[in-house]
C-alpha cells in the first residue's frame, strides 16, 4: 500500500538553508491538492514564504507542528488516496523516520558547492548544484543581489541540470573592484567563467543587469549559449526606476533601505530586517560602493536606460523567454512587448521586479521550457 | 568569509586599518611586550594577546609599548590624534580610566567643541571591562555610563564577533574619540566574519531576534544572555525581540522605542552598576515617550549596588544571569 504514498518534505531554500520551521498550514487534512497550489509558509532563518505543493494528491497527515524547527528533507507530510488504513500511514511515517539522516555538514557536501575561481584580478564565488547531467545552467543576478537569489531555483532546476550560480564582481562574496561594470566587460568574465569550468554550452538565466549581461554574452559569444531566460531584462526600452539604485546605493540605515527594498517586490511583507540587514551588511563592505557606483553609470545615463539591446535580443538565433512581474515598479513590464515573435513573453499579475522569488515555480517551469 | 573568534576579529580590524592608513598607531602596556628587554619580541601582544603578531607587520614605531602609566597613555594618543595620526591605544582594564579620566573627560572629550569645530581627534581607546573572571573588584566594572554621561566621547559596545571587527574599523575611521568596550568573556566566542575591511555605522542598534510578546534589550555581553532567552520562550510558545544597542552614544532611540512598542513587555538587560546606568537610562527613554504602548512595568535586570563581589559563588549571584532574565521575563509575561 505505502508505494501510493507520497513524502512531503521541508524543501531547501538555498545553500544555507539547514532548517525551517512552518509557520501555517493552507491546506487541511483531507484536501485534495494540487501540484502548485500553496500548501504552506515556511519560515527558515532568511526568509518566510510560501511553499507550493510538489504533487498532486490528497493531504492525509500533517507531520510536523506549526513553529516548530526541522531539518531540511524532514517529512512535513504525506499525501495519498482515501482508501489508506491510518496503520499503513503511521508504518509509511516511522519508516521514514527511520531513514532519515540529517544532511551534516562534516561530510562536506555542503562546503564543497560554494567555490572560488580567480580571472585575472578578480575572484569569482559560485555555487553548484548538481552534478553529472547533460544539460547546464549558469545563474546571473542582478544589480546589488548576490546568488542566493535564485535560492528558490537553484535547488529544484538542480534536479534535471547542472546548476551554477554566480556572483557578479562587486557583488557577494566576490571581490569588490568593479572599475568597469559595462555589460561588454561582464559578458567577458561570464564567457571566462565558463571556459575555466569547462562549460561549453549553457542556459543563461539573468536577471534585470545580468538579464542584460546574459543578451550581450549571448551576442557576443554565440557558440556558448543554447538559450536565454530573461527575467525583467534591462536594455528593452527606456524607462528604468533610476532612483532605486541611487538610493540603493546611497541607504546607510535598515530605515532608509528598508523602502528602497520593499520596491522590488509586489508583496512588500516579505521584507524582514534580517533581509534588511544582510543588504547593509554587504553594502558596507570596504569597495562596494564605488563597483556599485561604477555599474550603475552602465545601466543609467541621465535617468534613462544607457542600453539598447533590443536589436540584439530580436537577432539572436536561440531560444528566448522572457518572464516580467505586471507589477514591477523598477522597469516597466510591457518592455516585453513588440518584440520578436519567436520569443516567449510570460507576464506574471501580481508580481514585482523578482518574479524568481515570488513566483519560482513558475519561473522554474518557464526556464525548463526555453529549449 | 570564515568562522573568526571576538578577539581574532578584533585583531583582524587592527591589522587591516594599519594597513590601509599608515597614520593609525596603536599604544598600551605590552600591546607588543618586550620592549627594553633582551627577551622575547611580541611576547605579550597585549594581557590577552588580542594584539598578538601586529608588531611583526608594522614594527615599533607603529607598535608601541608604553610604561605603566595609564595617564602618559591617554595624553600620548589624544595629542598624536590632534596632530594627524589615528592612534589606538589600550587601557588594558576600563578600571584603570580613574587615573587618567580627566585626559578624557576635560580634554579629549572637548577639543572639537573648544577650538570651534576646527580641531578632530581620531583616537579610539580599546579596554577590557566586565565581570565573571573573578577578577575582583578593581578589574571587573562595566563603567560604560560614566563615558555614556560625557558629551563629545562615543561609546561601543560590541556583542560578537561580526560587530567586533566593523565596529573597531568605525571607530578608527571616525573623527570623534571613541572608547571601545570589550568584554572579557567575550573574547572567544566566535562567528562567520567577512574577511574584507567593513563598517557598521555607530548609532544604529540590531535586532538579533524577532518576537511578539516580549523584548530584551542588551548591550555587550548581556545581548548573548538575552539571545539564549529568547530562545528558550520560543520553545515555550512565546517569541521575543532581541535588541543590541551596540553603541551607547549615540543611541539609537528609534530602534530602542520601535522594538519596546512592538511588544509593550521589556526587559532591560544591563551588567554596570544600577544607579544611573543605561537601562535607567532606556527605561526614561520608553516611558516618555512610548508608555500607552507598555502593557506591563519595565524590568531592569542588573546587579545590586555594590562592588563586584571576588568570591566566585557570590560575583555568581550578583552578575545578571539567563535565570534572572527568565524570571523577570515570567513575572510580565
Amino acid at each position: 500500500m505505502s508505494e501510493s504514498l507520497i513524502a512531503i518534505t521541508m524543501p531547501k531554500w538555498g545553500l544555507a538553508m539547514k532548517e525551517g520551521a512552518i509557520l501555517q498550514w493552507l491546506k487541511n487534512e483531507g484536501d485534495e491538492v494540487k501540484k502548485g497550489e500553496i500548501l504552506v509558509e515556511i519560515e527558515t532563518d532568511k526568509v518566510v514564504n510560501e511553499m507550493e505543493s510538489p504533487e498532486d494528491g490528497r493531504l492525509l497527515k500533517k507531520c510536523v507542528e506549526t513553529d516548530i524547527r526541522v531539518p531540511v528533507g524532514s517529512l512535513i507530510a504525506v499525501y495519498g488516496n482515501e482508501n489508506i488504513s491510518d496503520e499503513d500511514i503511521e508504518k509509511f511515517i516511522s519508516e521514514f523516520k527511520e531513514n532519515f539522516v540529517v544532511e551534516d555538514d562534516e561530510s562536506g557536501s555542503e562546503k564543497d558547492k560554494y567555490e572560488k575561481i580567480t580571472l585575472g584580478e578578480i575572484e569569482i564565488n559560485f555555487s553548484k548544484i548538481g552534478e553529472e547531467k547533460e544539460k547546464n545552467i549558469l545563474f546571473i543576478h542582478g544589480f546589488g543581489g548576490d546568488l542566493n537569489n535564485w535560492m528558490f531555483n537553484q535547488e529544484d532546476l538542480s534536479k534535471d541540470y547542472n546548476t551554477f550560480a554566480i556572483d557578479l564582481p562587486g557583488h557577494g562574496q566576490s571581490s569588490k573592484n568593479v572599475t568597469d561594470g559595462s555589460l561588454k566587460n561582464m559578458a567577458k568574465i561570464v564567457n571566462d567563467f565558463c571556459a575555466q569550468n569547462n562549460i561549453t554550452k549553457v542556459k543563461l538565466v539573468g536577471h534585470s543587469y545580468g538579464a542584460g549581461i546574459a543578451i550581450q554574452t549571448a551576442s557576443d559569444f554565440k557558440d556558448l549559449i543554447e538559450s536565454l531566460t530573461l527575467i525583467s531584462p534591462i536594455g528593452l526600452g527606456n524607462e528604468i526606476d533610476s532612483s532605486y539604485l541611487e538610493n540603493f546605493i546611497t541607504a546607510e540605515s535598515r530605515r532608509d533601505l528598508k523602502p528602497v527594498l520593499e520596491k522590488l517586490y509586489n508583496n512588500s511583507d516579505i521584507i524582514t530586517r534580517d533581509m534588511v540587514n544582510e543588504v547593509l551588511n554587504y553594502k558596507r563592505i570596504d569597495g562596494v560602493e564605488s563597483s556599485l557606483k561604477n555599474m550603475k553609470d552602465e545601466i543609467v545615463k541621465s535617468d534613462l536606460q544607457n542600453n539598447d539591446l533590443k536589436d540584439i535580443l530580436n537577432l539572436l538565433d536561440i531560444p528566448v523567454s522572457i518572464v516580467w512581474g505586471k507589477d514591477d515598479n523598477i522597469i516597466p513590464s510591457n518592455h516585453s512587448e513588440k518584440l520578436n515573435e519567436k520569443i516567449l513573453v510570460e507576464v506574471i499579475e501580481s508580481c514585482g521586479h523578482m518574479a524568481h522569488t515570488e513566483h519560482a515555480s513558475k519561473v522554474n517551469e518557464v526556464i525548463k521550457k526555453t529549449n | 568569509m570564515s568562522i573568526k573568534s571576538y578577539k581574532d576579529a578584533i585583531n583582524e580590524a587592527l591589522l587591516q586599518e594599519m594597513k590601509k592608513d599608515e597614520n593609525v598607531v596603536i599604544m598600551g602596556e605590552d600591546v607588543a611586550g618586550g620592549a627594553g628587554t633582551n627577551g622575547e619580541q611580541d611576547a605579550w601582544g597585549g594581557v590577552l594577546g588580542v594584539t598578538k603578531g601586529l608588531l611583526g607587520h608594522y614594527g615599533r614605531e607603529r607598535v608601541i609599548d608604553t610604561p605603566i602609566t595609564e595617564t602618559a597613555i591617554l595624553g600620548m594618543a589624544s595629542g598624536a590624534a590632534l596632530t594627524g595620526l589615528r592612534p589606538v591605544a589600550e587601557l588594558m582594564f576600563v578600571d584603570f580610566m580613574g587615573v587618567c579620566f580627566d585626559q578624557i573627560l576635560n580634554q579629549t572629550a572637548k577639543f572639537r567643541y573648544m577650538f570651534g569645530g576646527k580641531a578632530v581627534t581620531p583616537v579610539t581607546i580599546r579596554t577590557m571591562y566586565g565581570g565573571g573572571l573573578r577578577a575582583a573588584s578593581q578589574h571587573s566594572q562595566c563603567l560604560y555610563p560614566m563615558f555614556t554621561h560625557v558629551p563629545g566621547i562615543k561609546v561601543v559596545v560590541p556583542s560578537c564577533a561580526y560587530d567586533a571587527k566593523g565596529l573597531l574599523i568605525q571607530s578608527i575611521r571616525d573623527d570623534d574619540p571613541v572608547i571601545y568596550m570589550e568584554h572579557k568573556n567575550l573574547y572567544d566566542v566566535t562567528q562567520e566574519v567577512p574577511d574584507e575591511s567593513y563598517t557598521i555605522p555607530f548609532g544604529e542598534a540590531n535586532f538579533t531576534r524577532e518576537g511578539k510578546d516580549i523584548t530584551f534589550i542588551g548591550m555587550g555581553q548581556t545581548v548573548g544572555i538575552c539571545n539564549k532567552v529568547a530562545d528558550k520562550l520560543k520553545s515555550e510558545g512565546k517569541s521575543a525581540t532581541v535588541l543590541d544597542l551596540r553603541t551607547l552614544s549615540p543611541l539609537d532611540e528609534d530602534s530602542v522605542l520601535e522594538a519596546a512598542e512592538e511588544t509593550g513587555r521589556v526587559v532591560i538587560v544591563d551588567e554596570s552598576y544600577p544607579r544611573c546606568n543605561i537601562a535607567t537610562d532606556l527605561s526614561a527613554l520608553i516611558c516618555q515617550e512610548s508608555f500607552s504602548s507598555l502593557k506591563a512595568p519595565i524590568k531592569m535586570v542588573t546587579p545590586p549596588h555594590t562592588p563586584v563581589p571576588f568570591s566566585p559563588p557570590l560575583e555568581d549571584l550578583y552578575l545578571p544571569s539567563e535565570e534572572k532574565v527568565y524570571n523577570a521575563a515570567k513575572e510580565i509575561l
